[in-house]
């Protein structure tokens, strides 16, 4: 049994009378301490899979399993538990609580798990010792991300789940990172998922899962992940 | 194109219709709350106007001391615009039976259309002895009867009880205590009294009421009013002068000529009066001969019928005498013929006797004759008999003798012979023979018996005989001279009865002679009798006419006397009349306008107070409906950022851009206005109408939509607005679109100022912390929430306030400031009568007391213009004002004590007049009198002005120096039967009127402070309505505002709880800071309100319950908590994919 396993998941939405099908039967499976890139253009139904797997959503068939838990039928409150323990969540935008500094941001998602990692530690791995008492106005796109990620980390989630991380990002910043993304799965053996239009990244992974209008046209086990600071893009 | 644009505008609205409708709430509540109590003061000014033109209310009311007559009436009628109405009045105490009252009496007329009536109840009186009453009245139901009990000297009314046939609101008085003073008992007037006009019988009108076309058609409380009014009473004025003028000499003229013609009649009188004196005693001349022959008349009729009483009696002697002898006749002759009877009896007796004596005598002759010739045979045997005896015997005695012989010899023997046998033997033979002889001896001695009886008896025939012998002899000779006796007598009587019967036959004729007589005498005495019948009759007739001739004399005497009283009485009169003429005061006028009427100003300034709050109050309201469109829509358009980008890429010019949010706003505001102005309108001049209506009667409430004023408010408001959209849209609209289609830099977060204070925001929790700084983060809107809580706790600490100040005052003016139980008005009473009512009390209660004083209604004034009319108390004793009310301040709890020349006022009055202790205050006692007093102290009171003086002080100003009016009654507390009971009995005793228990008092009060509750319960529900707007659209805001930070809270896995309470710690803890600050914004307010909104004769409570801060500052953070509530349903709607979002 895999880390993850989807198996024939559906989800459909309806607007008005008009019932757009954005994911379609897609299976796949990602091995724990795997670094899994999904892509697919815009509409392929990758943020779905995103929400799906980020406990935001619930799908209408099919099975998610998670560390041997099924998670399509829980609840609400089964959910919110789920993110908050299980799931870490790295948004393109960020989406750091601008009132509070980073140490505080990071410690917004700490303050509601059991187990954590204190914020100036983790604040410290990701290369933000000396900026921890900074808004997050005060801070670059990149330092941003980063303390996005150590938010993430801090509680010490089964999984990484990345909402195009670099989306907002300059290329090189971009690149540190997926760096930063790629040394945490090697390091910590985490399970990373990056959900991208950017084809380019497909090379730093594990496993690429190419998606089309809600299926998944084919899973690629790359055997040979190439470092970031390959990557060109 | 602009469809398209249009379609979008209205999507817009349709998508942020939550906001779109808290924007047009706000505006309605802001504006109607604004017009309407704005429009509260003229619609209470106006309805007066209305209600006063509507009853013809007059303008002015003349008063004159010799009240108007036809001529003065025609005069003022002829100033151009003027009417007038003429009317009477008469102050009088009243009593229904059971209490008294000081009554107005004013005339009804019902052809008159100047000051009508509104009826109230009941219908209006058509028989002059119906009344209707002032509405105030209404403890006088309809059907129930007044009596006047002021005497009425100069007869003013004609009719002293009246039955109650309704009750009227006459516009004359606005207010419902207030009808004016009076000169009787405690110079209140209590009722006001209607009555048809014919019951008034003097012939000057004492009042007039003038109303006038001009001052009509002015406003009432309005300049033009004021300045009309003050040209006519000028133009009045100078009228009644003159008239007055005129009155005086025509008055005086004709007084003068009246006393002329009463002098010459005077004389007049008295020369008739000596004619009459004349009469008068030829009269008396005349009755005084007349009584002299009226007795002389008398007498001789006296000396007639007593003549004839005696021939009566005469009379009537002869007619017994002549019956009796009539008798006797009758009796004679009848003895006669008995006497004849007797006679012829007599007479045959006596031949019968003689007859008889013949044959007896011869008889006995013959009887004689054989007698003798037995005797002779007799003697003959008796002889023989005799002799035999005698033989025999001579041979017994010689037996005899020959028997004792030998008897002797024996004897002799006997003792000799000693023989017993012989002895026997002789002796026996010897008895026997003496037995023999003693037989013979014994037979002898029978038949000597027998010759001797037998002698006797011879003897005694012979004596028989010589006896019938002397007896016929005797009876010869006896029989002899009887019958010649019986033959005289017979002669005798025959000779009477002859005599006898001549003398009868002489007395009939004598007695027919005396009946003739008799018959003539009775003839007489008839005659007699009727002459005397006619004397008397003249007699009577005669004195008659005499009595009444001597009436007619005395009635002319009397009449006579009256004459002389009545000719002294002119005299005295015109005497009078000249002194009158000499003294005569000219007559004095008066003026009276609706100002001096009572509450008319005050209801003026009432609706000035509103005005007042009107310029303060609905301000809240205006900054906050404000402060809220603003912030919507700012939000709007920071919402539709990129929208406006790409309308601007698209080359959409600014102002096509702007004019959809102009237009988005400008309609909630339109629609708002309309909305709020029409409630508005109505509803707040409505209650706060109704709430004077407790205390003022003005029949109209006009509370017309007030277009001018409703488009002159709308049109600023939205052009507020416009400015609002302006200043929202400026910072939006003018940039590249380039700019504009990238996200906005959000707020950054910053550390506040809180955070240097280091120990303390160690000791926060991160939450805690969190919420500081997001509280600061947005300070716009933070300000804009504290200012909405703010707004909302100060104007409910307000009405709460409100509400407290005036249910304070009934608790705290009944408990705490008057110090009496009851009141006992009384007229003129002393200290010893007054003991008697303590008796009383102290019975029920033995603590109890009572304490007199002189209580009476003044007009009081400080300076320029402030005058006051206040309860003026002298208390019995200056030591005893404590006993009626509590001498002490409000504010510095200091006691005063009441002395000579010093006044204690009440607090409101104090404030009314604009004095300080110190200053000094004037007393009118009268038009010419006045009195000054230093104020010496300002009493807390609340309900009424009064002003203590001590008795010497009152005593100096009034000239009046005993009798007590009023009575304060002090006792514990007993039960409400037992209290009735005790003021039974004191209304029972003389001198007490009537009598009033504070705690009736109290609770007619407190249910009139009940009615104002209306207004606070408005008050509250605005400020209400304002909370749930502000706290309503500002949670809205702030969650709009941070949906992606919300959307981000729950990917990270907060549950709900944590994220309710991430977002609305901060607005439930600006909600307490707000209501925190709120209540002291709330306590100033709170003041200026009840400062404005006091009624002149009420002061209200200055005191705000502990309780009202708590529940102020808790229903506003209650509500708060309800709108966050409700707003977390909003919240559970977020969408965690807005995280995954773009920024926008």
């Amino acid at each position: 049994m895999s880390f993850i396993s989807l198996n024939g998941v559906t989800k459909r939405y309806r607007t008005g009378n008009v019932v757009i099908e954005a994911a379609k039967n897609m299976t796949f499976d990602i091995e724990k301490g795997e670094l899994a890139v999904i892509v697919g253009p815009s509409g392929s139904g990758k943020t779905t899979i995103l929400n799906i797997l980020g406990g935001m959503d619930s799908s209408d068939s099919g099975t998610i399993s998670v560390d041997g838990t099924d998670i399509q039928f829980f609840n609400r409150k089964q959910l919110i538990e789920y993110r908050r323990h299980d799931v870490g969540f790295i948004f393109q935008f960020y989406n750091l609580i601008p009132n509070l500094t980073a140490r505080e941001n990071v410690e917004l998602a700490a303050q509601i798990t059991r187990d954590f990692i204190p914020a100036e530690v983790i604040l410290e791995k990701v290369g933000l010792k000396d900026r921890m008492d900074n808004f997050p106005a005060q801070l670059s796109g990149g330092e941003q991300q980063r303390v996005s990620i150590a938010r993430a980390l801090s509680k010490k989630p089964k999984l990484l789940l990345c909402d195009e991380p670099t989306g907002a990002l300059d290329y090189a910043t971009g690149k540190m990172i997926l760096k930063l993304l790629q040394d945490t799965c090697r390091e910590d053996n985490m399970t990373v998922i990056i959900v991208t239009h950017n084809s380019a990244l497909t090379a730093m992974a594990d496993k690429v899962i190419h998606v089309r209008s809600g299926e998944t046209v084919k899973v690629i086990k790359n055997d040979v992940p190439v470092p970031v600071e390959d990557i060109e893009w | 194109m602009k469809n398209a644009a249009f379609k979008n505008t209205l999507r817009t609205i349709w998508r942020t219709r939550a906001r779109y409708f808290s924007i047009l709430c706000i505006v309605a509540l802001g504006v109607g709350f604004f017009a309407g109590i704005k429009a509260s003061k003229p619609d209470m000014i106006r309805s007066t106007d209305i209600y006063s033109d509507s009853q013809n209310l007059m303008h002015f009311r003349l008063v004159s001391t010799w009240g108007f007559d036809e001529a003065d009436v025609e005069k003022i009628s002829a100033v151009p615009g003027a009417s007038v109405k003429r009317s009477y009045f008469y102050d009088a105490i009243i009593s229904n039976g059971s209490d008294e009252s000081e009554a107005h009496f004013i005339s009804y007329d019902k052809d008159s259309d100047i000051n009508q009536l509104w009826l109230k109840d009941g219908r209006f009186p058509v028989k002059s002895t119906e009344c209707l009453l002032d509405s105030a009245a209404s403890a006088f139901v309809n059907g129930s009867r007044i009596t006047v009990l002021t005497k009425d000297p100069n007869g003013t009314i004609s009719n002293t009880d009246f039955t109650v046939v309704g009750h009227a609101y006459s516009s004359m008085y606005v207010s419902d205590f207030e009808h004016g003073n009076t000169m009787l008992g405690d110079g209140d007037i209590d009722v006001v009294v209607f009555i048809p006009k014919d019951n008034f019988i003097i012939d000057v009108y004492t009042e007039l009421y003038v109303v006038f076309e001009d001052m009509k058609a002015e406003n009432v409380y309005s300049n033009g009013y004021l300045a009309a009014e003050t040209r006519r009473k000028a133009e009045l004025e100078a009228l009644l002068k003159e008239t007055g003028a005129e009155r005086y000499t025509r008055t005086v003229a004709e007084a003068e000529n009246k006393i002329t013609e009463a002098e010459a009649e005077i004389e007049d009188g008295e020369a008739k009066l000596r004619e009459a004196e004349k009469e008068l005693a030829d009269a008396k001349s005349q009755l005084e001969e007349g009584e002299k022959q009226l007795e002389e008349g008398r007498a001789l009729l006296e000396e007639k019928r007593l003549e004839l009483e005696e021939g009566k009696k005469e009379y009537e002697a002869g007619e017994a005498e002549y019956n009796r002898k009539t008798i006797d006749a009758a009796n004679a002759s009848t003895a006669i013929i008995e006497a004849r009877r007797q006679y012829s009896e007599g007479y045959e007796e006596y031949t019968e006797a003689a007859l008889r004596a013949e044959k007896e005598l011869s008889d006995a002759r013959e009887q004689i004759s054989v007698a003798e010739v037995n005797l002779e045979h007799g003697k003959e045997k008796l002889d023989e008999a005799r002799e035999t005896y005698e033989t025999v015997r001579k041979l017994y005695d010689d037996a005899f003798h020959v028997y004792e012989e030998l008897r002797k010899s024996y004897e002799d023997i006997k003792e000799t012979i000693g023989m017993d046998k012989e002895k026997g033997l002789i002796k026996e033979q010897f008895d026997k023979a003496y037995e023999f002889f003693l037989s013979i001896g014994a037979k002898l001695d029978e038949s000597k018996a027998e010759l001797d009886a037998n002698q006797a008896e011879y003897d005694r025939y012979c004596a028989e005989l010589d006896d019938a012998r002397v007896k016929y002899e005797a009876g010869v000779k006896t029989s002899e001279e009887e019958l010649a006796k019986a033959e005289k007598k017979l002669s005798d009587a025959k000779a009477e009865i002859e005599y006898n019967e001549d003398l009868m036959i002489n007395g009939a004729a004598l007695l027919e002679e005396g009946r003739k007589k008799l018959d003539e005498a009775k003839k007489q005495i008839e005659e007699g009798e009727v002459q005397l019948a006619e004397g008397e009759a003249e007699l009577a007739e005669k004195s008659a006419e005499f009595e009444e001739a001597k009436a007619k004399y005395a009635a002319g005497l009397e009449e006579y006397n009256e004459g002389v009283a009545k000719i002294e009485a002119a005299k005295a009169e015109v005497e009078d009349g000249k002194r009158q003429i000499s003294e005569l005061e000219r007559p004095e006028s008066f003026i009276y306008t609706r100002y001096d009427n009572g509450g008319y100003e005050e209801f003026g300034q009432n609706a000035e107070r509103i005005g007042n709050i009107a310029k303060v109050f609905p301000a809240f309201f205006i900054i906050v409906a404000a402060l809220v469109s603003i912030t919507g829509m700012s939000r709007l358009v920071s919402e539709e950022r990129t929208q406006i980008g790409t309308l601007k890429a698209l080359g959409y010019s600014g102002f096509r851009i702007f004019s959809k949010y102009l237009f988005y706003c400008l309609s909630a505001t339109f629609l708002g206005c309309i909305l709020g102005l029409s409630i508005g309108y109505k509803l707040f001049p409505f209650v706060i109408f109704k709430a004077y209506s407790i205390l003022y009667r003005i029949q109209v409430i006009n509370i017309p939509f007030q277009w001018a004023d409703a488009i002159i408010i709308t049109s600023i408001s939205l052009a507020v607005a416009a400015l609002t959209v302006l200043f929202s849209c400026l910072k939006a609209v003018t940039p590249v679109p380039a700019q504009l289609m990238r996200p906005a830099a959000p707020a950054s977060g910053k550390r506040v100022l809180f955070e240097r204070i280091k120990f303390i925001w160690k000791r926060l929790s991160f939450f805690s912390k969190v919420t500081v700084r997001n509280a600061f983060r947005y300070k716009k809107r933070m300000i804009m929430t504290l200012i909405g809580i703010m707004g909302c706790t100060a104007l409910m600490l307000c009405g709460f306030a409100l509400k407290d100040s005036i249910s304070d005052i009934v608790a705290k003016q009944f408990d705490d400031v008057m110090h009496f139980s009851a009141m006992a008005y009384a007229d003129g009473i002393e200290r010893e009568e007054i003991n008697e009512i303590e008796n009383i009390v102290r019975s029920y209660d033995k603590s109890g007391s009572v304490t007199a004083a002189i209580q009476k209604s003044y007009s009081v004034s400080a300076g320029e213009g402030k005058t006051q009319n206040v309860y003026v108390v002298a208390p019995e004793s200056s030591d005893k004002a404590d006993r009626i009310i509590d001498t002490k301040s409000r504010t510095t709890k200091e006691r005063y004590t009441l002395e000579p020349g010093y006044t204690l006022l009440t607090e409101k009055l104090a404030k009314n007049l604009d004095v300080k202790i110190g200053d000094t205050v004037t007393i009118s006692v009268s038009d010419t009198k006045k009195a000054d007093f230093k104020v010496s102290g300002i009493l807390e009171n609340y309900i009424y002005h009064y002003m203590f003086v001590s008795p010497e002080s009152y005593a100096e100003m009034s000239g009046e120096t005993s009798g007590y009016n009023m009575l304060y009654i002090r006792y514990g507390i007993i039960d409400a039967n037992q209290e009735e009971q005790m003021a039974a009995e004191i209304v029972n005793t003389d001198h007490v009127l009537t009598m009033m228990l504070q705690s009736v008092v109290r609770k007619m009060f407190s249910k009139m402070m009940e009615a104002l509750n209306l207004v606070v319960l408005v008050l509250i529900l605005s400020a209400v309505l304002l909370a749930v707007v502000v706290l309503y659209n500002l949670a809205s805001i702030n969650i709009a505002e941070r949906t992606r930070e919300i959307a981000t809270l729950e990917v990270l896995g907060f549950n709900d709880k944590e994220v309710s309470m991430y977002i609305f710690r901060e607005s439930i803890v600006l909600s307490i800071i707000g209501a925190l600050l709120g209540l002291g914004l709330g306590r100033i307010l709170a003041f200026f309100v009840i400062n404005t909104a006091e009624i002149d004769m009420v002061m209200f409570g200055r005191e705000i319950h502990i309780w009202s801060y708590l529940l102020a500052w808790g229903l506003t953070v209650l509500f708060s908590l309800v709108v966050n509530l409700f707003m977390n349903r909003s919240l559970k709607k977020i969408s965690m994919v807005e995280a995954l979002k773009s920024v926008d």
